[in-house]
C-alpha cells in the first residue's frame, strides 16, 4: 500500500560567503571561512538533489555543522558566547510563509534553520519512497526510520537550540513552538502509518490494528489542534490534511474493531462499528475534496483517488455486508444507537523519535585559530558589504504521487 | 352294476377312505411345496445382545481376578522447586513485540 503524505515546501535561504574582510587573521582562519562557504553550498544542493540518500545527507550535514560550531560553541568550553556568533546575517524563508524571508544576525539561527531543513528533507525523502508503486520491505523500513530521524531533529531543535535564540520566532514561522510541535507529531503519525501497513500485511490481530489506527488518528488530531490558533491562510491546507488523515484512521480503527466484535459474536455492535467506520470514511472523503480546493503551501494531490484510500472503502463495505448477512441469518441482534468505544494499547516506542546530536567540533577549530579572528578589523568599515542577496525558492524535485498498482508495504 | 351290490355302509367307508387319502396327499404336497425352514426365525439382535452379555461377564470375571502385589515403585517428589514458567501471553502482545522489533530495526 503506497502512502501519501502532505509536505510543505522546503525552506530557502540566500547564499552566504563567510567573507570577513580582515577579520580572519590567519590562513587557518581563512580556511575555516572558505570551508564553511563550500560545505554550506553543498548541503543546500543536496536538498534538491533527487539522488541524495540519507547517508549522503548525513555526511553533508555533519561537514557543515562541525564547522559552524566553530562560531557557536565557546572555544574554552565556558558558557560565554562565541565572539563570532553575531557577525553574520542569515535569511531564511518559512514553510508556511511563502517567499517572505525572516532574518537574524545569529549563527544559532542559521544552525536551527538549516537543521530544520535537514529534518524536512528526511520527511520528503520518506514520502518520495513511500509513494513508490512497489515498495520493498527494506524501503518501508527506510521510510519509517527517516520519519523518526526527522522527528528527532525537530525535537532536539525545539528543546536544545531554539531556546538559545535572542529573538524568538514570530507567529506562524517555522521555529515557533506550535509549528515545531505539529511537525514532530506529524512525523510520528506518519511513521506509525507504516507500522500499521506492516501489521496488516503480517495479518496481525484485528484488536492490535484497531488500537494502532486509533492512536494514529489521535496523533493527527493532536497535530491539528496544535495549529488551530494560527492564521488560517497559512495553515488551513495543512490542517485539512491532518484532519483527513485523522478521520481516515478513525475509519480504520472502527473497521478493524468491528471485525473483533464479530469474531466475539457481538454482531449488532459490529454492525454499529462498521456504520461508524463508514461515517468517518465519508468525512475523510469530503475533507479530501476540501484539501484539494484549499490554497496554501504544499503539494496538490487527490488523495481520494489514491489506492490506499479506495482500498479502505472496499474493506469497510465488505465487512459491513458480512456483518449484516450474519445478523440476518444467525444472530438477530439489535444494532445499538451508540458507536462502540475504542480501546488503546500501549504501543509506546513504535514511532519513537531517533535522538539527534550535533557532530563534534572540527579539529581545525583550535583555540589558537580562534584567537586569530579579530573583530576589531574590517567589519566596522564595511562599505563593501554586499547587499543581501535575494532568497530564491528551492527548486524541489517533483513529488507527484504515482498512481500505484496496489503493491503493499511490508 | 357294481354300485348295485354296494350297501350304503360300504359307500360311506369308501368315501371316508378317499377323503383320508386326499388329506394325506394334500399334506404331502404341502410339505413338498413349502420352503424348508429350520425352525422359527431367531431375533438376531437378541442373540447378539446375549453374546455381548456373555463376553462382558467373562471380562468382568477376568478383571476381578487381576490382583498382583501392590509394590510398584513410584518416583520421588522432586526436592528442587520448578523454574517459573513465563505466563502465556496473548497473541496481541506477540504481534506487538514483532512490530516493536521491526520498528527498532529501522533505527
Amino acid at each position: 500500500m503506497a502512502h501519501w503524505f502532505h509536505k510543505n515546501p522546503l525552506k530557502a535561504t540566500a547564499p552566504v560567503s563567510f567573507n570577513y574582510y580582515g577579520v580572519a587573521g590567519s590562513p587557518a582562519a581563512n580556511k575555516i571561512c572558505n570551508d564553511l562557504r563550500t560545505t554550506r553550498a553543498r548541503l543546500l544542493d543536496m536538498f534538491t538533489d533527487i539522488t541524495c540518500t540519507p547517508e549522503v545527507m548525513k555526511n553533508a550535514t555533519d561537514a557543515y555543522f562541525s564547522l559552524l560550531q566553530c562560531f557557536i560553541v565557546s572555544p574554552d568550553g565556558s558558557t560565554q558566547d562565541n565572539k563570532m556568533r553575531f557577525i553574520q546575517n542569515f535569511r531564511w524563508t518559512d514553510t508556511l510563509q511563502g517567499n517572505t524571508p525572516s532574518a537574524q544576525q545569529d549563527m544559532v539561527f542559521e544552525l536551527v534553520s538549516m537543521a530544520f531543513n535537514v529534518a524536512l528533507w528526511y520527511t520528503k525523502f520518506a514520502s518520495r519512497l513511500a509513494g513508490k508503486e512497489n515498495i520493498t520491505e527494506p524501503e518501508a523500513k527506510d521510510v519509517h526510520r527517516s520519519l523518526k530521524v526527522a522527528a528527532g531533529i525537530f525535537m532536539n531543535l525545539k528543546e536544545m537550540h531554539i531556546p538559545r535564540l535572542i529573538t524568538p520566532a514570530e507567529k506562524g514561522r517555522d521555529l515557533e513552538p506550535r509549528v515545531m510541535d505539529t511537525y514532530i507529531i506529524q512525523c510520528q503519525a506518519e511513521a506509525q502509518e507504516v507500522t500499521i501497513a506492516r501489521a496488516i500485511e503480517l495479518k496481525h490481530k484485528a484488536t492490535l490494528i484497531a488500537a494502532l489506527a486509533y492512536e494514529t488518528a489521535n496523533f493527527y488530531q493532536k497535530a491539528d489542534h496544535t495549529l488551530n490558533t494560527l492564521e488560517p491562510e497559512c495553515s488551513s491546507k495543512w490542517r485539512k490534511y491532518l484532519q483527513l488523515k485523522q478521520h481516515f484512521y478513525m475509519a480504520y480503527a472502527y473497521c478493524y474493531h468491528g471485525q473483533t466484535l464479530l469474531a466475539g459474536d457481538k454482531c449488532g455492535e459490529a454492525i454499529r462499528s462498521l456504520q461508524e467506520a463508514e461515517k468517518c470514511y465519508a468525512r475523510a472523503e469530503s475533507l479530501c475534496k476540501e484539501y484539494r480546493q484549499t490554497k496554501g503551501p504544499g503539494t496538490t494531490a487527490k488523495p481520494s483517488e489514491q489506492l490506499f484510500f479506495i482500498k479502505l472503502g472496499g474493506l469497510i463495505k465488505n465487512t459491513l455486508e458480512k456483518c449484516q448477512r450474519e445478523n440476518g441469518f444467525i444472530y438477530f441482534h439489535k444494532v445499538p444507537a451508540e458507536p462502540p468505544t475504542l480501546e488503546l494499547k500501549a504501543s509506546y516506542g513504535l514511532a519513537e523519535p531517533v535522538p539527534f546530536e550535533l557532530p563534534p567540533l572540527r579539529e581545525q577549530c583550535t583555540p589558537e585559530v580562534y584567537a586569530t579572528f579579530d573583530l576589531t578589523k574590517g567589519a566596522k568599515n564595511d562599505k563593501a558589504k554586499p547587499k543581501d542577496e535575494e532568497v530564491k525558492p528551492m527548486k524541489e524535485p517533483d513529488l507527484k504521487p504515482q498512481k500505484d498498482t496496489g503493491c503493499s508495504i511490508s | 352294476k357294481a354300485a348295485h351290490d354296494m350297501d350304503i355302509d360300504k359307500v360311506d367307508d369308501l368315501m371316508s377312505d378317499i377323503s383320508e387319502q386326499r388329506e394325506l396327499a394334500q399334506e404331502i404336497s404341502d410339505a413338498i411345496s413349502k420352503p424348508v425352514s429350520y425352525g422359527e426365525d431367531f431375533d438376531e439382535d437378541e442373540l447378539l445382545a446375549e453374546l455381548d452379555d456373555l463376553q462382558q461377564e467373562e471380562l468382568e470375571k477376568d478383571l476381578l481376578e487381576i490382583g498382583g502385589p501392590e509394590t510398584t515403585p513410584l518416583p520421588n517428589v522432586p526436592s528442587t522447586s520448578l523454574p517459573n514458567r513465563p505466563a502465556k501471553k496473548d497473541e496481541d502482545e506477540d504481534d506487538m513485540e514483532g512490530l516493536q522489533r521491526w520498528a527498532l530495526e529501522a533505527m
